[in-house]
Parts: C-alpha cells; sequence; structure tokens
C-alpha cells in the first residue's frame, strides 16, 4: 500500500492537503498526519510512507531538520519530501537543496497542482 | 464488554468482543453504507452502536465540512491567482482569454465570451471568447447590451423560454453574464454558458461578479496603457516632425547670406539685412551680389504657404534668379526669364513674390523689377520718403509669358533703399492690429541717416515694441542699402 504523510503544524492545512488527496484513497493510498517534526519523524521510521508534504515553519523540530534526518541520517533517501513553505516568508532554497529535499511549493497552495504533483510521485 | 456485546464489520466477521444469551443486532451506517454490526444484550447494543452512529455521523460532517472549506479554498486560490495574472497583462486580448480560462476553472461551462466598450457609448466587441461554434456573445447581442445598461449580472438557465427571445442569438441552453465594472463605468460583460441543462447557482453568479471585478480593472488599466502607448507614439511623430522643421529651418537660413559687411573693401556703399523665422519654417528669402564692380544685385521676396515645401520652393527661386542675374540680364528680363522656369517646373499651388533690383555703384542708377512684392521705400538724404509703387508684374511661378515691367529710380550721395516682407507691415500685436505701412514708413524715417545696420535695428525694436510679446506669425525680413559716394554722371 502507498503512503503519503502530511506534516503541517496548522490542523485546518492538515484537513485541507487531506481533503484534497483523498480521492487517491480510491487508488488505495493511505493518508498520515502529523502536527510537528518529531511526530513526523517517527511516523516516518515507523511507516516508511513514499512521499512527504513536510512543512518547514514548525515547532519542535522544523521542516529542515526533519528532512535533513531523512535524506541524511535515517538512509530513506527514497522518500519523496516535498517541503511546503508559505508565500511571502522568505524561502532558503539553497538549504532545502542541501538537506535533500526533493521539491517546494507554496502556500497557500494550488489543490489541482498539490494533487497532479502527488499522482506523478506515486505514479498513479 | 465482556462477554455481552461483540462489534462485526459488514460481512458478519466478528472484529471485538462476543456475547451470549438474548442477542440484538444493530447496525452502524456511515453516509447510507452500513460499515458493521453491534451485537449482544438488547441495552448494551442500543447504546454502543448509538454512540459508534453518532461517530460515523460526526465524521461525515467533518468530511462535508472539509470538502466545503476546500472548495472555497480552491476558488480563493484561483481567484488570487487570476488577480496575479490580470495585473501583468497589458494586452486586452490575454487578460480576455486569462479571464474566462479562471472562470472556467470555477464554474462549469462549455461556452465563455467577453466583450468590450473601448469608449463610453462606443461600440461592443469580442476580445476572447471559447467554445465550439461561433462566439457566444455577438457584438449585437441583447443580452450583452441589456447587462450594459441595468449594470447587474443575471442567470437565464433556460434561453429557450426567455421572453427577450434570446434563443435567437445563443445557441445554448442556460447562460450567466455579469457587468465588467471598472470605477464607475461599465466596460464590457464576461459570459459562461451550458449547452447541457446545467443550471447556474446564485453561488456560480457570486463567483462570476468576483471574477468580472478583476477583470474589469484590468481591462481598464490595459485600455489606459493602450492611450498611453499611442500618447507616447505621437509625442515622438510630433518630436520627429519638429526635429525636421528645424532642419529645414537650418537650412533655409544657411542659404541667405549671413556675414555683415559683405563687401568689406567696398566703401562706396553700406548694407545690411535679416531675416526673423516665425516658429513655423516660411518662405522669406533675400540676397545681393556683384555682378561686376560696378552693379550690385539685391533680391528680397516672399514664397506662398510655409513648411518645408516653402523653404524648397524658395531655394530653387532664390538660386534661379541669382544664376539668371549674374548672366547680366536687365531685372525685367532676369524675372521673366526666372517665372518661365518656375512656371515649366510647378510645384502644386506655390509661387514667390520677388522684387529684383540692380544698382550701379558709380552712377547710382537703380533699375528694378517687382514681381507682386511689397514695393520698397526710398529714403533721400532730405528725409524725404518715396515708394517705388511702379508696376512690375505678377508674383513668380504663376503664369508663363506675362510682361514684367522694368522701372528705374535714381539714388544720390546718402540715399537710401529699404526692402521688406510682409512679414513687417503685417506683424500683429494681441488686439491683432497689424504694424502697417504708415508705421513701418513713420519708422524709416525715423531711422534718417543711421547707417545701415541700425536702420534695421530700429525698425526691429519699434516692431517688438508695437507685437509686445505677441506670436510672431510669419517670418520678418528686411534689407538696407545707402549709397555712400557721390556717383560719377555716366557721359
Amino acid at each position: 500500500m502507498k503512503k503519503i504523510l502530511i506534516v503541517d503544524d496548522e490542523p485546518h492545512l492538515r484537513m485541507l492537503i487531506q481533503q484534497t488527496l483523498e480521492e487517491l484513497e480510491d487508488d488505495g493510498v493511505e493518508l498520515l498526519t502529523a502536527s510537528n517534526g518529531e511526530e513526523a519523524l517517527e511516523t516516518i521510521r515507523e511507516q516508511q510512507p513514499n512521499l512527504v508534504f513536510l512543512d518547514v515553519m514548525m515547532p519542535k523540530k522544523n521542516g529542515f531538520d526533519v528532512c535533513n534526518s531523512v535524506k541524511n541520517e535515517l538512509g530513506m533517501g527514497h522518500i519523496h519530501i516535498i517541503l511546503l513553505t508559505a508565500k511571502g516568508q522568505e524561502f532558503d532554497r539553497q538549504r532545502g537543496q542541501e538537506v535533500g529535499a526533493d521539491l517546494y511549493m507554496t502556500k497557500p497552495f494550488d489543490p489541482d497542482a498539490l494533487l497532479e504533483k502527488a499522482r506523478s510521485v506515486l505514479g498513479l | 464488554m465482556g462477554g455481552n456485546i461483540g462489534i462485526e464489520d459488514a460481512t458478519g466477521k466478528p472484529l471485538l468482543g462476543s456475547f451470549s444469551g438474548e442477542s440484538s443486532r444493530l447496525p452502524v451506517t456511515f453516509e447510507g453504507v452500513t460499515l458493521g454490526w453491534v451485537t449482544g444484550s438488547p441495552s448494551a447494543t442500543a447504546a454502543l452502536a448509538t454512540l459508534l452512529n453518532h461517530f460515523a455521523a460526526r465524521e461525515s460532517e467533518r468530511r462535508a465540512l472539509a470538502g466545503e472549506v476546500l472548495h472555497l479554498y480552491r476558488e480563493v486560490h484561483l481567484i488570487e491567482q487570476l488577480s496575479e495574472q490580470l495585473t501583468a497583462l497589458l494586452d486586452l486580448g490575454a487578460v480576455g482569454t486569462s479571464a474566462l480560462e479562471q472562470a472556467n476553472r470555477l464554474i462549469a461551462a462549455s461556452h465563455g465570451g467577453i466583450l468590450i466598450m473601448e469608449e463610453p457609448g462606443g461600440p461592443l466587441r469580442s476580445v476572447a471568447c471559447f467554445g465550439p461554434g461561433a462566439p457566444l456573445l455577438p457584438a449585437t447581442s441583447s443580452l450583452a447590451a441589456s447587462i450594459l445598461e441595468r449594470g447587474i449580472a443575471e442567470i437565464v438557465n433556460d434561453c429557450a423560454s426567455d421572453p427577450r427571445g434570446l434563443a435567437s442569438e445563443l445557441s445554448v441552453h442556460s447562460i450567466i453574464c455579469a457587468p465588467l465594472r471598472a470605477k464607475q463605468r461599465t466596460v464590457g460583460v464576461i459570459a459562461l454558458a451550458n449547452t447541457n441543462g446545467n443550471p447556474y447557482t446564485t453561488a456560480d453568479l457570486k463567483l462570476l461578479n468576483t471574477i468580472a471585478l478583476q477583470t474589469a480593472a484590468a481591462i481598464e488599466n490595459a485600455l489606459l496603457c493602450s492611450e498611453m502607448v499611442d500618447a507616447v507614439r505621437d509625442r515622438a511623430q510630433l518630436a520627429a516632425i519638429q526635429k525636421e522643421l528645424d532642419t529645414a529651418r537650418t537650412i533655409q537660413h544657411s542659404l541667405v547670406p549671413r556675414i555683415f559687411p559683405p563687401f568689406p573693401e567696398r566703401t562706396d556703399f553700406d548694407m545690411h539685412a535679416q531675416m526673423t523665422s516665425a516658429r513655423a519654417v516660411g518662405g522669406d528669402f533675400f540676397d545681393f551680389f556683384l555682378i561686376d564692380s560696378d552693379h550690385l544685385g539685391v533680391v528680397i521676396g516672399d514664397v506662398s504657404g510655409k513648411g518645408i515645401p516653402a523653404a524648397l520652393y524658395m531655394a530653387v527661386t532664390r538660386t534661379q534668379i541669382k544664376t539668371t542675374a549674374l548672366q547680366g540680364k536687365s531685372p525685367e528680363e532676369c524675372l521673366f526669364d526666372v517665372n518661365r522656369v518656375l512656371v515649366r517646373e510647378k510645384v502644386s499651388s506655390m509661387f514667390a513674390t520677388c522684387f529684383y533690383g540692380l544698382l550701379n555703384t558709380r552712377t547710382g542708377e537703380f533699375r528694378f523689377c517687382n514681381a507682386g512684392h511689397n514695393p520698397p521705400y526710398v529714403l533721400r538724404a532730405s528725409g524725404e520718403l518715396e515708394s517705388i509703387d511702379l508696376a512690375g508684374g505678377i508674383p513668380l511661378g504663376l503664369f508663363e509669358g506675362r510682361p514684367y515691367t522694368g522701372g528705374v529710380v535714381q539714388l544720390a550721395p546718402n540715399d537710401a533703399l529699404f526692402l521688406y516682407t510682409d512679414g513687417v507691415s503685417e506683424a500683429t500685436n494681441n488686439a491683432l492690429d497689424d504694424f502697417s505701412d504708415e508705421r513701418l514708413a513713420a519708422s524709416i524715417r525715423a531711422a534718417g541717416s543711421l547707417p545701415c545696420r541700425d536702420i534695421l535695428d530700429c525698425i526691429t525694436r519699434e516692431l517688438l515694441a508695437f507685437t509686445d510679446g505677441a506670436p510672431q506669425s510669419d517670418d520678418i525680413t528686411m534689407l538696407s542699402l545707402r549709397l555712400n559716394h557721390r556717383y560719377e554722371p555716366m557721359n
């Protein structure tokens, strides 16, 4: 079963992304959620999702640190990570690249683009 | 739950607990679908089934709410995207296409169109449309006219039964149309339509109105930008024309003598001339040349019209006169010949007035011929002023073969000649009064026996005082010539 992990500290954004990706459940995709960096790392270790939508600005552990752990410390480089950054906030592209993120998208996100990207990564 | 209750999935497979004794079996449903069963004693089963159905109902509500929020989020996102796109577009067609694309992502439609009105009260024209067949809205659409007039969006969900007869102009089933209002003006309409039977709702209407507001602002920007581009282009063209006129004026001035005194070694006569161009390039000219050591030719003229054609005609006329005069011909022969050349080279309806005089510097005899020009003055040493008002001929360049009659006046030492163009006598002040021949004559008299340069300076000062800053409408050209020494009689 393919899995997508949605990581955001804001409940309404988690819910929106979940709702956007809901139709993938019909294709057998399981949607998982986490509300901070530490919880995200734990879920990634246990569930090994195929794709992670990872918010950058989060309490406890930010998105860069989570991404760095997954890609460079836990040996899970195959997990596709898309960083989500708020539009208007300066995003450090270089840092995103250094920690191994595959892509970054801005919030507010385009639901159609987000769904399209998930389908493409999962090969659906 | 002990041994009194159990939970089964939809197929009856036990998931949790077990039961024994008198049993009851109640379903747990989610959005009309049975998820599973609660089995056990009637009282426990009823309580747990109620609780689980409540949770399922809450989840159903949460999902519905999330779906609605996502829908709104998508709308806001698309409208924001449209806003961003439209801000960057200054081409009407691109604005229209972008607006229709985004509108169709939010509101289902098989056809769409935008009509705009570039000027208040002007005709409508289509700037963008989509959908098979003819454009959704013809420029003469009665629906568009009605929306424009009322300034209110409208839904027609059954065009065939619309009392305005929309069926004849629209081949769709339902249409939604909104005015494009920018500030206080309606600049056009946007419409979406469906050929299937799906009706439009008030939510669609609200959405289209929001899109219309964004689009109208972008269309107004594009129209303003287009006006500005036109204005800049016009200004650039004007600047280019002005540059050409400046060049023409420079050429015009370079064609008349500019160095004074022109013959410094000649002390037997004094001469000065000046030409002040009006803003537009005019056709005044003057010239002087020694034909031999005893004969000085002086010419003054004025070409009809203004601008570059007049300047060019002046250049041709002046060259012809000088070339012909240097052959030693009399003034009347000279103007006769020049007239013939100009008539044969006739350019449009142009002509030139001209006065050509030939002074024998030794005898004081001044022979002349006047082709329709202002008659010059002779200022005698005694102070007496005479107008050389004898017949000559018609202006040059009009008709061939007309005779030119010559005249002659005798100049005594210290007698002076004053030649001018109508820009002097017809210079106007702010009350539109002419300087007039009378004022000119008085000014010449007042200048008395001054050197030629000073005579022209005096008259110029009088002119400036009279016109008092009123714009100069014509070239002002003056030439003064004085015989200095006592001549030697010819015998």
